[in-house]
């Protein structure tokens, strides 16, 4: 290993929404996330079966390509998130799509220096966990 | 059923700048002994990609690398993956870790090389 500085932040209280939806549309739901505090999402293309091909002739309204949203959040808005993409994909429509959250153990990434000296000066209660290790 | 859950196993997921994990992949087999994970492409969205700093879009592509480790061999992975691939850096990615409820052994057996 390098002798880079070691410093990893570790983020407990995350969850993961994972989104099915017609090919096109995640843009669009991704945006709506985003909205209302989604940092990012990675997305990409599969294909499904299901509700399309129980519709007959109304089927094929249903695109069978589809795309997969991941979007990491934490735990706290994982609601507000969900909620906003299950309206922006019209979820409650039959054959629009499928979405879930599934607990996240703990995630890490960059974090700005400045973001870490805010919540650990300021909230003790933060979801930051400060691990520093040797080089 | 011929699953094995002896062990219990977390899944660590990392999701890179596309490219990254080309060099990352041998050194898992190298120096961790891992020889089995699997890699899908996306494309990422976000508020501060690179190209969005540019003025120039919004979209990345990215590589995504999922790992099965057992459960005690979890923090060393994950540490790993974090310097090795710099997650760490600005733009470097993100990794998550997942508890599992049961899965398969996620592992080559040995094979002697053959001559």
């Amino acid at each position: 290993m390098s002798n880079k500085k070691r410093e990893m932040v570790v983020l407990t209280d995350v969850s993961l929404i994972t989104a099915i939806v017609q090919r096109g549309k995640a843009d669009e739901i991704v945006k709506a996330a985003q909205e209302v505090g989604a940092q990012g999402a990675s997305i990409h293309y599969s294909h499904g079966r299901g509700v399309r091909e129980r519709l007959g002739v109304l089927g094929l309204v249903v695109e069978a390509e589809k795309e997969t949203i991941q979007i990491i959040v934490s735990s706290d808005q994982a609601n507000r998130v969900f909620e906003s993409i299950y309206r922006a994909g019209d979820f409650d429509t039959p054959g629009m799509g499928i979405m879930w959250v599934t607990p996240v153990e703990k995630a890490a990434t960059f974090i700005p220096e400045d973001i870490l000296e805010k919540f650990g000066r300021e909230d003790r209660r933060n979801p930051f966990d400060v691990r520093p290790t040797d080089a | 059923m011929s699953y094995h859950t002896t062990r219990p196993h977390k899944i660590i997921t990392a999701i890179l700048p596309k490219g990254r994990e080309s060099d990352l992949l041998p050194r898992l087999v190298d120096e961790l002994g891992i020889n089995s994970f699997n890699v899908g492409f996306a494309r990422g969205v976000g508020r501060i990609t690179p190209l969005r700093h540019r003025g120039v879009g919004e979209t990345t592509e990215k590589a995504i690398l999922t790992v099965l480790v057992e459960e005690e061999r979890a923090q060393e992975v994950f540490e790993f993956i974090f310097y090795e691939a710099d997650i760490n850096q600005p733009h470097g990615g993100l990794m998550y870790q997942h508890p599992l409820l049961a899965n398969t052994v996620f592992k080559v057996p040995d094979i002697e090389d053959e001559l």
